[in-house]
Protein backbone atom coordinates (compact mmCIF):
# COMPACT_ATOMS: atom_id res chain seq x y z
CA UNK A 1 0.00 0.00 0.00
CA UNK A 2 2.74 2.60 1.12
CA UNK A 3 4.85 1.52 -1.73
CA UNK A 4 2.13 1.73 -4.69
CA UNK A 5 1.75 5.46 -2.61
CA UNK A 6 5.26 6.02 -3.19
CA UNK A 7 5.22 4.81 -6.61
CA UNK A 8 2.42 6.83 -7.64
CA UNK A 9 3.94 9.99 -5.79
CA UNK A 10 6.39 11.46 -8.74
CA UNK A 11 3.89 11.03 -11.67
CA UNK A 12 1.38 12.72 -9.52
CA UNK A 13 3.67 15.40 -8.73
CA UNK A 14 4.79 15.73 -12.72
CA UNK A 15 0.87 16.08 -13.50
CA UNK A 16 -0.26 18.48 -10.84
CA UNK A 17 3.22 20.80 -12.36
CA UNK A 18 2.20 20.47 -15.36
CA UNK A 19 -1.34 21.72 -15.00
CA UNK A 20 0.42 24.57 -13.51
CA UNK A 21 2.50 25.46 -15.36
CA UNK A 22 1.08 25.36 -18.64
CA UNK A 23 -2.43 26.92 -17.12
CA UNK A 24 -0.99 30.21 -18.15
CA UNK A 25 -1.21 29.71 -21.82
CA UNK A 26 -4.81 29.11 -23.65
CA UNK A 27 -2.94 26.49 -26.40
CA UNK A 28 -0.78 24.25 -24.23
CA UNK A 29 -1.92 21.36 -23.47
CA UNK A 30 -2.66 20.33 -19.59
CA UNK A 31 -3.68 16.91 -18.33
CA UNK A 32 -7.09 18.50 -17.46
CA UNK A 33 -8.04 19.25 -21.14
CA UNK A 34 -5.97 16.46 -22.19
CA UNK A 35 -8.16 14.16 -20.26
CA UNK A 36 -11.25 16.01 -22.24
CA UNK A 37 -10.11 15.77 -25.62
CA UNK A 38 -9.45 12.04 -24.90
CA UNK A 39 -13.02 11.66 -23.64
CA UNK A 40 -14.61 13.31 -26.92
CA UNK A 41 -12.15 11.67 -28.71
CA UNK A 42 -13.47 8.24 -27.61
CA UNK A 43 -16.93 9.08 -27.74
CA UNK A 44 -16.60 10.20 -31.26
CA UNK A 45 -15.51 6.86 -32.23
CA UNK A 46 -12.21 8.02 -33.78
CA UNK A 47 -9.55 7.09 -31.32
CA UNK A 48 -10.59 3.31 -30.93
CA UNK A 49 -11.07 3.33 -34.61
CA UNK A 50 -7.84 4.78 -35.12
CA UNK A 51 -6.51 2.57 -32.61
CA UNK A 52 -8.21 -0.24 -34.74
CA UNK A 53 -6.96 0.49 -37.86
CA UNK A 54 -3.29 0.88 -37.14
CA UNK A 55 -3.29 -2.53 -34.75
CA UNK A 56 -4.97 -4.47 -37.70
CA UNK A 57 -2.02 -2.86 -40.23
CA UNK A 58 0.60 -4.31 -37.25
CA UNK A 59 -0.55 -7.46 -37.70
CA UNK A 60 -0.45 -7.90 -40.56
CA UNK A 61 2.99 -6.66 -41.14
CA UNK A 62 4.11 -8.69 -38.15
CA UNK A 63 2.41 -11.61 -39.29
CA UNK A 64 4.26 -11.26 -42.83
CA UNK A 65 7.82 -10.48 -41.07
CA UNK A 66 6.91 -13.80 -38.85
CA UNK A 67 6.33 -15.87 -42.08
CA UNK A 68 9.58 -14.66 -43.92
CA UNK A 69 11.86 -14.32 -41.17
CA UNK A 70 11.22 -17.40 -38.80
CA UNK A 71 11.90 -19.96 -41.84
CA UNK A 72 14.81 -17.99 -43.26
CA UNK A 73 16.18 -17.91 -39.61
CA UNK A 74 16.37 -21.26 -39.50
CA UNK A 75 18.10 -22.36 -42.43
CA UNK A 76 20.27 -19.63 -41.90
CA UNK A 77 21.38 -20.58 -38.73
CA UNK A 78 21.64 -23.64 -39.38
CA UNK A 79 23.18 -24.07 -42.79
CA UNK A 80 26.66 -22.30 -42.38
CA UNK A 81 27.11 -21.79 -46.37
CA UNK A 82 23.48 -19.98 -46.62
CA UNK A 83 24.62 -17.57 -43.85
CA UNK A 84 27.75 -16.57 -45.04
CA UNK A 85 26.87 -15.55 -47.97
CA UNK A 86 22.92 -13.98 -46.63
CA UNK A 87 25.05 -11.89 -43.94
CA UNK A 88 26.33 -8.98 -45.73
CA UNK A 89 22.84 -8.35 -47.39
CA UNK A 90 20.86 -8.39 -44.34
CA UNK A 91 23.99 -6.69 -42.88
CA UNK A 92 23.42 -3.97 -44.56
CA UNK A 93 19.87 -3.25 -44.95
CA UNK A 94 19.31 -3.65 -40.99
CA UNK A 95 20.38 -0.16 -40.54
CA UNK A 96 18.59 1.59 -43.03
CA UNK A 97 15.10 2.21 -40.83
CA UNK A 98 12.07 1.31 -42.17
CA UNK A 99 10.98 5.23 -42.82
CA UNK A 100 13.76 5.32 -44.82
CA UNK A 101 11.99 3.03 -47.38
CA UNK A 102 9.05 5.30 -47.33
CA UNK A 103 9.68 7.22 -50.81
CA UNK A 104 9.99 4.06 -52.77
CA UNK A 105 7.27 1.91 -50.75
CA UNK A 106 5.09 4.95 -51.88
CA UNK A 107 6.07 4.79 -55.12
CA UNK A 108 5.62 0.96 -55.46
CA UNK A 109 2.77 0.94 -52.96
CA UNK A 110 1.10 4.27 -52.90
CA UNK A 111 -0.31 4.99 -49.48
CA UNK A 112 -2.72 2.98 -48.70
CA UNK A 113 -2.81 -0.04 -45.99
CA UNK A 114 -0.23 -1.98 -47.76
CA UNK A 115 1.73 0.65 -47.96
CA UNK A 116 1.92 0.77 -44.24
CA UNK A 117 1.51 -3.15 -43.61
CA UNK A 118 5.22 -3.08 -45.66
CA UNK A 119 6.94 -0.57 -43.75
CA UNK A 120 6.10 -2.39 -40.35
CA UNK A 121 7.13 -6.15 -41.84
CA UNK A 122 10.54 -4.49 -43.13
CA UNK A 123 10.76 -3.10 -39.57
CA UNK A 124 9.82 -6.32 -37.89
CA UNK A 125 11.43 -8.56 -39.86
CA UNK A 126 15.21 -7.54 -38.75
CA UNK A 127 14.59 -8.69 -34.88
CA UNK A 128 12.72 -12.05 -35.56
CA UNK A 129 15.41 -12.80 -38.39
CA UNK A 130 18.63 -12.19 -35.92
CA UNK A 131 16.90 -13.53 -33.00
CA UNK A 132 16.52 -17.05 -34.76
CA UNK A 133 19.62 -17.28 -36.12
CA UNK A 134 20.91 -16.80 -32.64
CA UNK A 135 18.18 -19.21 -31.34
CA UNK A 136 19.37 -22.00 -33.85
CA UNK A 137 23.39 -21.63 -33.67
CA UNK A 138 23.38 -21.20 -29.85
CA UNK A 139 21.81 -24.89 -29.33
CA UNK A 140 23.26 -27.36 -27.27
CA UNK A 141 24.99 -29.58 -29.73
CA UNK A 142 24.23 -32.50 -27.78
CA UNK A 143 20.99 -31.97 -28.23
CA UNK A 144 20.72 -32.75 -31.80
CA UNK A 145 23.52 -35.43 -31.51
CA UNK A 146 21.28 -37.06 -28.66
CA UNK A 147 18.55 -37.31 -31.08
CA UNK A 148 20.77 -38.42 -33.86
CA UNK A 149 22.25 -41.63 -31.72
CA UNK A 150 18.80 -42.59 -30.94
CA UNK A 151 18.35 -42.85 -34.71
CA UNK A 152 16.01 -39.69 -35.09
CA UNK A 153 16.01 -39.03 -39.03
CA UNK A 154 17.60 -35.26 -40.17
CA UNK A 155 13.81 -34.00 -40.98
CA UNK A 156 12.64 -34.97 -38.05
CA UNK A 157 15.39 -33.69 -36.10
CA UNK A 158 14.58 -30.22 -37.30
CA UNK A 159 11.18 -30.59 -36.09
CA UNK A 160 11.31 -31.74 -33.22
CA UNK A 161 14.67 -30.84 -31.34
CA UNK A 162 15.94 -27.43 -33.70
CA UNK A 163 11.95 -25.66 -33.36
CA UNK A 164 11.82 -26.21 -29.83
CA UNK A 165 14.84 -25.59 -28.22
CA UNK A 166 15.03 -22.45 -31.16
CA UNK A 167 11.85 -21.77 -30.20
CA UNK A 168 12.54 -19.35 -26.63
CA UNK A 169 15.00 -16.63 -28.92
CA UNK A 170 12.47 -17.18 -31.88
CA UNK A 171 9.70 -16.02 -29.24
CA UNK A 172 11.85 -12.99 -27.70
CA UNK A 173 13.15 -11.76 -31.57
CA UNK A 174 8.85 -12.10 -32.46
CA UNK A 175 8.19 -9.73 -28.69
CA UNK A 176 11.06 -7.13 -29.54
CA UNK A 177 9.92 -7.45 -33.33
CA UNK A 178 5.87 -6.64 -32.70
CA UNK A 179 6.98 -3.61 -30.50
CA UNK A 180 9.72 -2.40 -33.37
CA UNK A 181 6.31 -2.89 -35.87
CA UNK A 182 4.15 -0.53 -33.28
CA UNK A 183 6.73 2.14 -33.47
CA UNK A 184 6.93 1.55 -37.12
CA UNK A 185 3.28 2.18 -37.62
CA UNK A 186 3.15 5.58 -36.53
CA UNK A 187 5.93 6.99 -38.71
CA UNK A 188 4.48 4.98 -41.56
CA UNK A 189 1.17 6.09 -40.90
CA UNK A 190 2.14 10.26 -40.25
CA UNK A 191 2.83 9.75 -44.52
CA UNK A 192 0.33 7.44 -45.55
CA UNK A 193 -2.67 9.00 -47.17
CA UNK A 194 -5.01 11.68 -45.38
CA UNK A 195 -8.22 10.62 -43.72
CA UNK A 196 -10.97 11.76 -41.65
CA UNK A 197 -11.77 10.47 -38.36
CA UNK A 198 -9.65 7.69 -37.41
CA UNK A 199 -10.06 5.69 -40.50
CA UNK A 200 -6.41 6.39 -41.77
CA UNK A 201 -4.94 4.86 -38.24
CA UNK A 202 -3.63 6.49 -34.85
CA UNK A 203 -0.16 7.89 -37.18
CA UNK A 204 -2.62 9.61 -39.34
CA UNK A 205 -4.70 11.41 -36.53
CA UNK A 206 -1.71 13.00 -35.02
CA UNK A 207 -0.63 14.48 -38.50
CA UNK A 208 -4.22 15.34 -39.32
CA UNK A 209 -4.50 17.03 -35.84
CA UNK A 210 -0.73 18.28 -36.23
CA UNK A 211 -0.79 19.85 -39.72
CA UNK A 212 -4.58 20.85 -40.23
CA UNK A 213 -6.38 21.53 -37.41
CA UNK A 214 -3.81 22.37 -35.35
CA UNK A 215 -4.95 20.40 -31.88
CA UNK A 216 -2.17 19.83 -29.27
CA UNK A 217 -4.48 18.38 -27.08
CA UNK A 218 -5.33 15.34 -29.47
CA UNK A 219 -1.38 15.00 -30.34
CA UNK A 220 -1.07 14.36 -26.98
CA UNK A 221 -3.62 11.88 -26.18
CA UNK A 222 -2.44 10.23 -29.49
CA UNK A 223 1.01 10.19 -27.89
CA UNK A 224 -0.70 8.69 -24.73
CA UNK A 225 -2.63 5.93 -26.44
CA UNK A 226 0.40 4.74 -28.28
CA UNK A 227 2.58 4.36 -25.10
CA UNK A 228 -0.59 2.66 -23.69
CA UNK A 229 -1.12 0.40 -26.57
CA UNK A 230 2.86 -0.51 -26.60
CA UNK A 231 2.65 -1.70 -23.16
CA UNK A 232 -0.34 -3.90 -23.25
CA UNK A 233 0.76 -5.56 -26.02
CA UNK A 234 4.40 -6.14 -25.02
CA UNK A 235 2.63 -7.22 -21.54
CA UNK A 236 0.30 -9.94 -23.38
CA UNK A 237 2.68 -11.01 -25.86
CA UNK A 238 5.17 -11.86 -22.15
CA UNK A 239 2.40 -12.99 -21.15
CA UNK A 240 1.95 -15.33 -24.01
CA UNK A 241 5.42 -16.30 -24.05
CA UNK A 242 5.31 -17.65 -20.37
CA UNK A 243 2.74 -20.18 -21.50
CA UNK A 244 4.47 -21.27 -24.75
CA UNK A 245 7.74 -22.03 -23.42
CA UNK A 246 6.73 -22.92 -19.71
CA UNK A 247 10.27 -24.71 -19.58
CA UNK A 248 12.66 -22.01 -20.27
CA UNK A 249 10.89 -19.90 -17.82
CA UNK A 250 13.06 -19.08 -15.35
CA UNK B 1 45.72 -58.25 -16.87
CA UNK B 2 46.65 -58.35 -20.83
CA UNK B 3 48.10 -56.39 -22.94
CA UNK B 4 45.68 -55.63 -26.37
CA UNK B 5 47.72 -58.28 -28.01
CA UNK B 6 46.69 -61.17 -25.90
CA UNK B 7 43.43 -60.10 -25.65
CA UNK B 8 43.20 -59.70 -29.73
CA UNK B 9 44.42 -63.29 -29.74
CA UNK B 10 42.13 -64.97 -27.01
CA UNK B 11 39.13 -63.14 -28.43
CA UNK B 12 37.04 -64.36 -31.14
CA UNK B 13 33.44 -63.13 -30.22
CA UNK B 14 34.04 -59.66 -29.68
CA UNK B 15 30.81 -57.45 -30.17
CA UNK B 16 32.66 -54.24 -30.96
CA UNK B 17 36.33 -54.24 -32.61
CA UNK B 18 38.40 -51.58 -32.89
CA UNK B 19 41.52 -51.78 -35.19
CA UNK B 20 43.94 -49.71 -35.13
CA UNK B 21 41.38 -46.68 -34.40
CA UNK B 22 43.49 -43.12 -34.88
CA UNK B 23 41.54 -40.15 -35.02
CA UNK B 24 43.38 -36.25 -35.81
CA UNK B 25 41.81 -32.78 -35.72
CA UNK B 26 42.32 -29.42 -37.52
CA UNK B 27 44.61 -28.57 -40.42
CA UNK B 28 45.99 -31.72 -41.97
CA UNK B 29 49.21 -29.82 -42.25
CA UNK B 30 49.58 -29.52 -38.19
CA UNK B 31 46.77 -32.23 -37.02
CA UNK B 32 46.29 -32.40 -33.47
CA UNK B 33 46.42 -36.47 -33.13
CA UNK B 34 43.94 -37.37 -30.34
CA UNK B 35 43.58 -40.76 -30.77
CA UNK B 36 46.14 -43.04 -31.69
CA UNK B 37 46.91 -46.64 -33.07
CA UNK B 38 43.92 -48.17 -30.60
CA UNK B 39 43.44 -51.92 -31.08
CA UNK B 40 40.87 -53.04 -28.78
CA UNK B 41 37.85 -55.89 -28.50
CA UNK B 42 34.46 -55.08 -26.95
CA UNK B 43 33.37 -58.73 -25.50
CA UNK B 44 29.34 -59.04 -25.61
CA UNK B 45 27.51 -58.12 -22.56
CA UNK B 46 30.69 -56.97 -20.48
CA UNK B 47 30.78 -53.84 -18.72
CA UNK B 48 34.23 -51.61 -19.82
CA UNK B 49 35.25 -48.73 -18.54
CA UNK B 50 38.17 -46.42 -19.85
CA UNK B 51 40.37 -43.93 -17.89
CA UNK B 52 42.82 -41.47 -18.54
CA UNK B 53 44.08 -38.39 -18.01
CA UNK B 54 42.72 -35.52 -19.27
CA UNK B 55 43.26 -35.07 -23.02
CA UNK B 56 43.76 -38.99 -23.60
CA UNK B 57 40.78 -38.97 -25.80
CA UNK B 58 38.06 -41.51 -24.21
CA UNK B 59 35.36 -39.09 -24.98
CA UNK B 60 36.31 -39.33 -28.75
CA UNK B 61 36.95 -43.17 -28.76
CA UNK B 62 33.16 -42.86 -27.78
CA UNK B 63 31.81 -40.30 -30.22
CA UNK B 64 33.72 -42.95 -32.90
CA UNK B 65 31.55 -46.02 -31.00
CA UNK B 66 28.93 -43.98 -31.16
CA UNK B 67 29.15 -42.76 -34.66
CA UNK B 68 29.28 -39.30 -34.51
CA UNK B 69 33.03 -39.26 -35.56
CA UNK B 70 34.97 -40.77 -38.41
CA UNK B 71 38.52 -42.66 -37.33
CA UNK B 72 41.00 -40.74 -39.50
CA UNK B 73 42.93 -44.69 -39.62
CA UNK B 74 42.10 -47.69 -38.58
CA UNK B 75 38.11 -49.75 -38.56
CA UNK B 76 35.26 -50.09 -36.16
CA UNK B 77 33.38 -52.82 -36.52
CA UNK B 78 29.69 -54.41 -34.51
CA UNK B 79 28.98 -57.79 -34.65
CA UNK B 80 31.36 -57.68 -37.88
CA UNK B 81 29.97 -54.91 -39.85
CA UNK B 82 31.69 -51.73 -39.93
CA UNK B 83 30.51 -48.62 -38.03
CA UNK B 84 29.23 -45.75 -40.01
CA UNK B 85 27.42 -43.08 -38.28
CA UNK B 86 24.82 -43.75 -35.53
CA UNK B 87 22.37 -46.80 -35.13
CA UNK B 88 19.65 -47.20 -32.48
CA UNK B 89 21.41 -50.52 -31.52
CA UNK B 90 23.98 -48.20 -30.14
CA UNK B 91 22.64 -46.16 -27.15
CA UNK B 92 24.67 -42.44 -25.74
CA UNK B 93 24.16 -40.98 -22.09
CA UNK B 94 25.93 -37.61 -23.13
CA UNK B 95 28.06 -36.17 -20.06
CA UNK B 96 25.96 -33.16 -19.74
CA UNK B 97 22.92 -35.44 -20.06
CA UNK B 98 21.53 -33.71 -23.44
CA UNK B 99 17.51 -33.87 -21.80
CA UNK B 100 15.31 -32.24 -24.11
CA UNK B 101 14.24 -28.76 -21.63
CA UNK B 102 10.90 -28.54 -23.49
CA UNK B 103 9.70 -32.25 -22.50
CA UNK B 104 8.94 -33.21 -19.37
CA UNK B 105 10.55 -36.39 -17.34
CA UNK B 106 7.89 -38.62 -19.27
CA UNK B 107 8.56 -36.91 -22.48
CA UNK B 108 12.38 -37.41 -22.55
CA UNK B 109 12.50 -40.84 -21.96
CA UNK B 110 9.54 -41.52 -24.32
CA UNK B 111 11.40 -40.16 -27.17
CA UNK B 112 13.23 -42.38 -28.86
CA UNK B 113 10.13 -44.56 -28.63
CA UNK B 114 8.33 -42.10 -30.44
CA UNK B 115 10.67 -40.05 -32.91
CA UNK B 116 13.42 -42.92 -33.68
CA UNK B 117 13.30 -46.83 -34.57
CA UNK B 118 13.17 -48.06 -30.95
CA UNK B 119 9.13 -48.10 -30.81
CA UNK B 120 8.84 -48.89 -34.27
CA UNK B 121 6.28 -52.21 -34.37
CA UNK B 122 4.98 -50.84 -30.07
CA UNK B 123 1.62 -49.59 -30.20
CA UNK B 124 0.82 -46.58 -27.81
CA UNK B 125 -0.16 -48.76 -25.25
CA UNK B 126 2.97 -50.48 -24.84
CA UNK B 127 5.18 -47.57 -25.46
CA UNK B 128 3.84 -45.70 -22.43
CA UNK B 129 3.96 -48.49 -20.50
CA UNK B 130 7.87 -49.44 -21.45
CA UNK B 131 7.90 -45.59 -20.38
CA UNK B 132 6.15 -46.33 -17.12
CA UNK B 133 8.79 -49.70 -16.26
CA UNK B 134 11.82 -47.08 -16.82
CA UNK B 135 10.29 -44.91 -14.94
CA UNK B 136 9.87 -47.50 -11.99
CA UNK B 137 13.12 -48.90 -12.77
CA UNK B 138 15.37 -45.87 -12.32
CA UNK B 139 12.97 -44.63 -9.17
CA UNK B 140 11.65 -41.63 -10.57
CA UNK B 141 8.00 -42.41 -9.99
CA UNK B 142 5.63 -39.26 -9.63
CA UNK B 143 8.21 -36.96 -11.19
CA UNK B 144 6.53 -37.63 -14.92
CA UNK B 145 5.65 -34.61 -15.65
CA UNK B 146 8.30 -32.14 -14.45
CA UNK B 147 10.54 -30.28 -17.23
CA UNK B 148 14.29 -31.06 -16.10
CA UNK B 149 14.83 -27.79 -15.41
CA UNK B 150 13.25 -28.63 -12.03
CA UNK B 151 15.14 -31.79 -11.21
CA UNK B 152 18.19 -31.91 -9.02
CA UNK B 153 21.33 -33.30 -10.68
CA UNK B 154 21.30 -37.21 -9.86
CA UNK B 155 17.12 -36.65 -10.83
CA UNK B 156 18.62 -35.62 -14.26
CA UNK B 157 20.99 -38.14 -14.28
CA UNK B 158 18.07 -40.63 -13.91
CA UNK B 159 15.95 -39.58 -16.48
CA UNK B 160 19.17 -39.56 -18.67
CA UNK B 161 19.85 -43.26 -17.94
CA UNK B 162 15.69 -43.95 -18.26
CA UNK B 163 15.95 -42.55 -21.42
CA UNK B 164 18.79 -44.40 -22.84
CA UNK B 165 17.36 -47.48 -21.04
CA UNK B 166 14.03 -47.32 -22.87
CA UNK B 167 15.44 -47.72 -26.19
CA UNK B 168 16.58 -50.87 -25.14
CA UNK B 169 20.12 -50.66 -27.03
CA UNK B 170 22.47 -53.46 -27.37
CA UNK B 171 25.15 -51.36 -27.00
CA UNK B 172 25.36 -48.60 -24.16
CA UNK B 173 27.54 -45.91 -24.85
CA UNK B 174 27.96 -43.66 -21.48
CA UNK B 175 30.41 -40.56 -21.32
CA UNK B 176 31.22 -39.64 -17.62
CA UNK B 177 27.51 -39.73 -16.78
CA UNK B 178 28.21 -39.60 -12.41
CA UNK B 179 30.75 -36.57 -13.16
CA UNK B 180 28.74 -34.10 -12.08
CA UNK B 181 27.14 -35.58 -9.10
CA UNK B 182 28.43 -34.85 -5.29
CA UNK B 183 30.05 -38.12 -3.89
CA UNK B 184 27.29 -39.54 -1.98
CA UNK B 185 24.96 -39.31 -5.27
CA UNK B 186 27.78 -41.22 -7.08
CA UNK B 187 28.34 -44.09 -4.59
CA UNK B 188 24.17 -44.28 -4.59
CA UNK B 189 24.03 -44.47 -8.42
CA UNK B 190 26.77 -46.56 -9.09
CA UNK B 191 25.27 -49.42 -6.93
CA UNK B 192 21.99 -48.49 -8.87
CA UNK B 193 23.83 -48.47 -12.11
CA UNK B 194 25.21 -51.84 -11.64
CA UNK B 195 21.66 -53.36 -10.78
CA UNK B 196 20.05 -51.94 -13.82
CA UNK B 197 23.13 -53.13 -16.04
CA UNK B 198 22.03 -56.67 -14.53
CA UNK B 199 24.60 -57.76 -12.43
CA UNK B 200 22.50 -60.20 -10.76
CA UNK B 201 21.57 -61.27 -13.93
CA UNK B 202 23.32 -64.19 -15.89
CA UNK B 203 25.91 -62.78 -17.61
CA UNK B 204 24.41 -63.86 -20.88
CA UNK B 205 21.36 -61.22 -20.25
CA UNK B 206 23.58 -58.37 -19.67
CA UNK B 207 23.91 -55.23 -22.05
CA UNK B 208 27.68 -54.22 -23.61
CA UNK B 209 28.41 -51.28 -22.01
CA UNK B 210 31.37 -48.65 -22.65
CA UNK B 211 31.73 -46.08 -19.94
CA UNK B 212 33.89 -43.64 -19.96
CA UNK B 213 35.08 -41.91 -16.06
CA UNK B 214 38.32 -39.74 -15.21
CA UNK B 215 37.97 -41.86 -11.43
CA UNK B 216 39.65 -44.71 -11.12
CA UNK B 217 37.71 -45.98 -8.17
CA UNK B 218 34.57 -45.70 -10.30
CA UNK B 219 36.32 -47.53 -13.41
CA UNK B 220 37.38 -50.31 -11.09
CA UNK B 221 34.01 -50.54 -8.82
CA UNK B 222 32.03 -50.95 -12.04
CA UNK B 223 33.78 -52.67 -14.54
CA UNK B 224 34.76 -56.25 -15.88
CA UNK B 225 37.75 -54.55 -17.48
CA UNK B 226 39.27 -51.17 -17.03
CA UNK B 227 40.90 -49.70 -20.02
CA UNK B 228 43.93 -47.03 -19.20
CA UNK B 229 44.38 -44.39 -22.33
CA UNK B 230 47.94 -42.39 -21.85
CA UNK B 231 47.27 -39.05 -22.85
CA UNK B 232 49.06 -36.58 -26.23
CA UNK B 233 47.82 -38.51 -28.19
CA UNK B 234 45.61 -41.12 -26.62
CA UNK B 235 47.08 -44.39 -26.61
CA UNK B 236 45.96 -47.58 -24.87
CA UNK B 237 48.33 -48.25 -22.10
CA UNK B 238 46.85 -51.03 -20.20
CA UNK B 239 43.85 -53.10 -20.25
CA UNK B 240 42.93 -54.68 -16.73
CA UNK B 241 40.86 -58.09 -15.63
CA UNK B 242 38.67 -57.03 -12.72
CA UNK B 243 37.95 -60.40 -11.31
CA UNK B 244 36.22 -58.63 -8.30
CA UNK B 245 33.16 -61.09 -7.58
CA UNK B 246 29.38 -59.75 -8.58
CA UNK B 247 27.12 -58.46 -7.24
CA UNK B 248 29.59 -55.90 -5.88
CA UNK B 249 28.55 -53.20 -2.96
CA UNK B 250 29.91 -51.79 -0.44
CA UNK B 251 31.95 -54.47 0.64
CA UNK B 252 33.54 -54.75 -2.56
CA UNK B 253 34.33 -50.83 -1.53
CA UNK B 254 36.05 -51.73 1.27
CA UNK B 255 37.86 -55.05 0.05
CA UNK B 256 41.98 -55.15 -0.47
CA UNK B 257 41.51 -56.90 -3.99
CA UNK B 258 39.48 -53.19 -5.14
CA UNK B 259 42.10 -50.74 -3.29
CA UNK B 260 44.80 -52.63 -5.06
CA UNK B 261 43.36 -52.71 -8.45
CA UNK B 262 42.77 -48.98 -7.81
CA UNK B 263 45.89 -48.08 -6.88
CA UNK B 264 47.76 -50.53 -9.55
CA UNK B 265 45.97 -48.29 -12.07
CA UNK B 266 46.65 -45.25 -10.46
CA UNK B 267 50.49 -45.75 -10.49
CA UNK B 268 50.41 -46.41 -14.31
CA UNK B 269 49.04 -42.91 -15.09
CA UNK B 270 49.92 -41.06 -12.12
CA UNK B 271 52.97 -39.74 -14.02
CA UNK B 272 51.06 -38.30 -16.78
CA UNK B 273 48.21 -37.27 -14.13
CA UNK B 274 51.06 -34.97 -12.45
CA UNK B 275 52.18 -34.01 -16.06
CA UNK B 276 48.58 -32.64 -16.85
CA UNK B 277 47.70 -31.05 -13.84
CA UNK B 278 51.26 -29.05 -13.16
CA UNK B 279 52.25 -27.73 -16.48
Amino acid sequence: MNRLALKLLLPILLLLAWELLASGSARAPRPSTVVQAAAAMTASGDLPTGLATSLLRVFLGFATASVLAVPLGIVMGSVAVVERNLDPLVESFRPIAAIALLPLIILWLGTGTQAAVAIVAYAAFFPILINTIAGVKRIEPNLMRAAYTMGVGALTRMRVVLLPAALPAILIGMRIGLGVAWTAIIAAELAVGAKAGGQGGIGQMMFVFYAYSVELNGIVVCMVAVGIVALLLDRSLRFALARAVPWSAP
Amino acid sequence: MTDARMTDATMTDAKIRLSGIGKSFGAPAAPVVAVQDLSLDIRPGEFLTIVGPSGCGKTTVLNMLAGLETPTTGTMTLDGRPIRGPGAERGVMFQDYALFPWKTVRGNIGFGLVHGPAGAGLSAAEREERVRRVIELVGLTGSEEKYPHQLSGGMRQRVALARLMANEPQILLMDEPLAALDAQTRIILQDELLRIWGQDKPAAQRRTVVYITHSIDEAVFLADRVVVLSSHPGRLKRIVEIDLPRPRDDATRLSKGFADLCQSIWQSIREEAYRATMT
